[in-house]
């Protein structure tokens, strides 16, 4: 079966309704996969774009509508039986094993046995083979938690390709769906990532769901735009160039918001920082009052560790670390009492998963949650509750029910549940750290308008992040770092002028 | 949307232990009228009270991810340094366990905080030291006597005449740490430490402080059950006495996770509650040691499978 345009289709799907109760989470979706090609797909976190590749693989079964594979109807009874007719999905969280070998890992829940003994020998030979083939550099007896986070995230694509070698699948071509598969990964490592992909296009599709539109359109043929259960379009990259604003329109259905940050901060310097000759960087900069100060830099830059020593969870041997004039104690407590916070984007460092949003919320916030009783400090449920809806309304986290347990909510929403916390602190000084990884745009747009209201108010924050369109939106001064020092400082009249493209220019000649 | 366990599953699974604990009490009581009688329940009593207090002041140490392998110990030399004093200090003496079981713990707390060491290193360590010392302290008399009228009434005398006081002890100290766990700032943050230990670390929270005061809870809680037993007794020796198992199993089969961060002291006192009927039940019907041990090992497992459960919804995502 080919389209019009003479290619030959790998995958279709046409007419996909799937409900949950009342809520129509696929609305008649439509859409397809050629042979060999990239087709990024995007869009917000809700829009539907998780469950459509879940039908795609069999993870769910559709209500109404018809998957063809090859030309063949395709209704997969479980992911197992997809994976066996070429089809088969990397998930977002890896669900590595660091103390498996490469080979083991590849093979978790397929090992090979001679009768009961596993044949060690044969499915390490099959992993090197495989390794070879799709050129991954390391070995099979490699330990996981010794590769680097690429090499990781290349070994479980390997992983979902092992039926390629071994022969099981019971066609040759192979569909894999790749879900945010650069989350967490520097922009180094994105990028050798997304190197192997186009190597191998040539055997493989490739669907991958991002949030990163400007690396989508870079290696995506084309992409497809799915909103509120609808595809609301696809665009083919190769006859006409898309843009990450264009794209940012389909997605939200409307024109992106300005996002107004005060550029000229006020003098008052909140936070002196000189940190000469550590171990792992050497900069020396303040912080205004009102401030959204950037720092840019790839890994070994030191930015995140330098992020980690203002909270205080690396340690620094001399140097002058203020806060409106007194020093810095030394534990992250002591700090935090100071008025300091810290938010990255790995919320598995900052959230208690299994807890409900309420309790994420009052940690940190003991203060407004508290009574007295005999030198005893009860939680008092109520204050606690009102403390959840008035944070939770702010950062507009949905579903709105303070009890809902957060490993459930969209990874957005997690977000918001941490800087929900952080906002009810009010911290003087919030340290974030790529704080926006893996969020939709749709949440970036109400983070950064938080951001931005927050330090119109006088509170001061440093932006640490690898996201140059975050940083020139929010910063007004934004320091750019390479091997632990600050290489180039651009202040806001300069960065209002700039444009991302620009500031790339700067970075390269680095 | 993920549908979780979460509390459906708690729920389910407190439901499933007490229909354990329940037909355990009918077995027991079919096969042997003896076993409802007064001195049934007494018997079941005196077994629960320091399984009871032991498990409770671990479950604080599992909340906290770490763990406590002296309690046994430290129960064994707070009976004993109690009976030292029992003839001097009269019923006062019963605060003598309670003292210094606090301060055994804190120094668990220490090893673990200022040596570094994994707290199931450290208090294996120190279980066999505090063991060592009851030995040497009884050193000659190998039983301490402790026969004040007015100092074993603090335990063994009756309300209602059928509860010794002993056991109203127990309740009620279980009764506030349940509150401390559930209701204070205190137990919310123990909590957390078990639930995400990086991400309280994170949140400004001295997490040594509340592991050292954990270690200082147990350490009281076996003191407290240490004087009580040199007061019921009427004595104590330094002999070896398995409890730490027991307890650890009464901490733990009715939902309170090794890793900790949830479940609990009320988890513990149904736990407790389950062993003592269990043990009581099979002493009462003369069963044979070994098949006790077996029978104990198998429901400890049955017990602790029901728990599992909810690991196992944690894992899928």
């Amino acid at each position: 079966m080919a389209s019009s345009s003479g290619e030959v289709l790998e995958l279709t799907a046409e007419g996909i309704v799937k409900r949950f109760g009342d809520f129509v989470a696929l609305d008649n979706v439509s859409l397809d996969l050629r042979v060999g090609e990239v087709l990024g797909v995007v869009g917000q976190n809700g829009s539907g774009k998780s469950t459509l590749m879940k039908v795609l693989i069999g993870a769910q079964k559709p209500d109404a509508g018809r998957i063809q594979l090859r030309g063949r109807p395709f209704s997969p009874k479980n992911p197992h039986d997809a994976e066996s007719h070429g089809i088969s999905m990397v998930y977002q969280d890896g669900a590595l094993v660091p103390d498996l070998k490469v080979y083991q890992y590849v093979y978790l829940g397929r090992e090979v046995t001679r009768g009961t003994i596993l044949h060690s020998r044969g499915m390490r030979d099959k992993t090197s083979e495989l390794l070879e083939n799709l050129k991954i550099p390391c070995s099979s007896d490699d330990f996981i938690r010794d590769l680097s986070p690429a090499t990781q995230r290349m070994v479980s694509i390997a992983k979902a390709s092992l039926g390629m070698i071994t022969g099981e699948n019971k066609s040759d071509e192979r569909i894999i769906i790749l879900d945010e598969p650069t989350a967490q990964l520097s922009s180094t490592e994105r990028s050798i990532v997304f190197d192997k992909v186009r190597e191998w296009k040539k055997r493989v599709s490739f669907v991958i769901i991002s949030h990163l539109l400007q690396e989508l359109i870079e290696i995506s043929d084309r992409m497809t735009v799915i909103r509120d259960g609808k595809n609301v379009g696809t665009l083919d990259l190769h006859e006409k160039s898309v843009s990450a604003a264009e794209l940012h329109k389909l997605i939200m259905g409307r024109e992106r918001r300005d996002i107004v940050v005060r550029r000229n901060a006020s003098l008052t310097k909140v936070l002196e920082v000189e940190l000469a000759k550590q171990r792992v960087f050497d900069v020396s900069f303040s912080l205004g009052e009102g401030e959204i100060v950037g720092f840019y830099g790839t890994i070994g830059s030191g930015v995140r560790e330098l992020g980690m020593a203002l909270i205080g969870s690396l340690r620094i041997d001399r140097g002058v670390l203020k806060k409106g004039g007194k020093s810095l104690g030394g534990s992250i407590a002591a700090r935090v009492r100071m008025g300091i916070g810290y938010l990255t984007g790995d919320h598995a460092s900052q959230l208690n998963i299994e807890w409900s949003v309420q309790r994420n919320i009052s940690l940190s916030n003991w203060d407004k949650i508290l009574t007295r009783f005999l030198k005893l400090a009860m939680i008092d449920s109520r204050k606690e509750r009102q403390l959840a809806e008035e944070y939770m309304k702010l950062t507009n986290i949905a579903p709105p029910n303070p009890d809902a347990i957060c490993m459930s909510l969209s990874g957005g929403n997690k977000q918001k549940v941490i800087l929900a916390r952080w906002l009810a602190k009010e911290p003087d000084i919030l340290v974030l750290d790529n704080p926006t990884a893996g969020v939709d745009v749709g949440t970036r747009e109400e983070f950064y308008r938080l951001l931005a209201n927050s330090a119109a108010s006088g509170k001061s924050f440093i932006l640490i992040s690898e996201d140059l369109d975050e940083l020139s939106t929010l910063c007004s001064k934004l320091h750019l770092m390479k091997d632990g020092k600050i290489v180039r400082s651009l202040a806001s009249a300069a960065l209002e002028n700039l444009g991302d493209e620009d500031i790339r220019q700067i970075i390269k000649g680095l | 949307m993920l549908k979780l366990g979460g509390r459906r599953l708690q729920e389910r699974l407190i439901v499933s232990n007490l229909g354990l604990l329940i037909g355990m009490i009918v077995l027991f009581s079919v096969a042997s009228p003896g076993f409802l009688s007064v001195r049934g329940i007494i018997a079941i009593q005196l077994t629960l009270v320091p399984i009871l207090l032991l498990a409770v002041g671990e479950t604080f140490v599992l909340m906290a991810r770490s763990f406590d392998l002296s309690i046994g110990s430290i129960y064994i030399l707070t009976s004993v340094f109690t009976a030292l004093f029992a003839s001097q200090l009269g019923p006062v003496a019963i605060l003598v366990g309670p003292a210094t079981g606090a301060i055994f713990g804190l120094m668990n707390g220490m090893v673990f905080k200022f040596g570094r060491i994994p707290s199931f290193i450290a208090t294996l360590a120190t279980m066999i030291i505090y063991q060592g010392v009851a030995q040497i302290v009884v050193t000659g008399q190998y039983y301490l006597f402790a026969t004040e009228e007015s100092f074993r009434a603090i335990a063994i005398s009756f309300v209602a005449s059928v509860i010794p006081l002993m056991m109203v002890w127990a309740m009620i100290l279980t009764v506030f740490f349940i509150f401390v766990a559930l209701k204070t700032k205190f137990g919310r943050v123990v909590y957390s430490i078990g639930a995400n230990y990086e991400a309280t670390r994170f949140s400004g929270i001295n997490v040594m402080k509340y592991q050292l005061a954990a270690f200082a809870i147990s350490g009281f809680l076996a003191g407290v059950a240490g004087g009580l037993a040199a007061a019921q007794q009427g004595g104590a020796s330094a002999l070896p006495y398995p409890i730490l198992l027991p307890a650890v199993a009464a901490a733990t089969i009715a939902g309170t996770p090794i890793t900790g961060g949830a479940g609990g002291p009320h988890r513990a006192l149904l736990g407790a509650l389950m062993l003592a009927v269990l043990t009581t039940g099979l002493n009462v019907n003369a069963v044979e040691t070994n098949l006790k041990t077996l029978i104990f090992g198998i429901v400890v497992i049955i017990a602790i499978y029901l728990t599992t459960d909810r690991r196992v919804v944690h894992l899928i995502k």
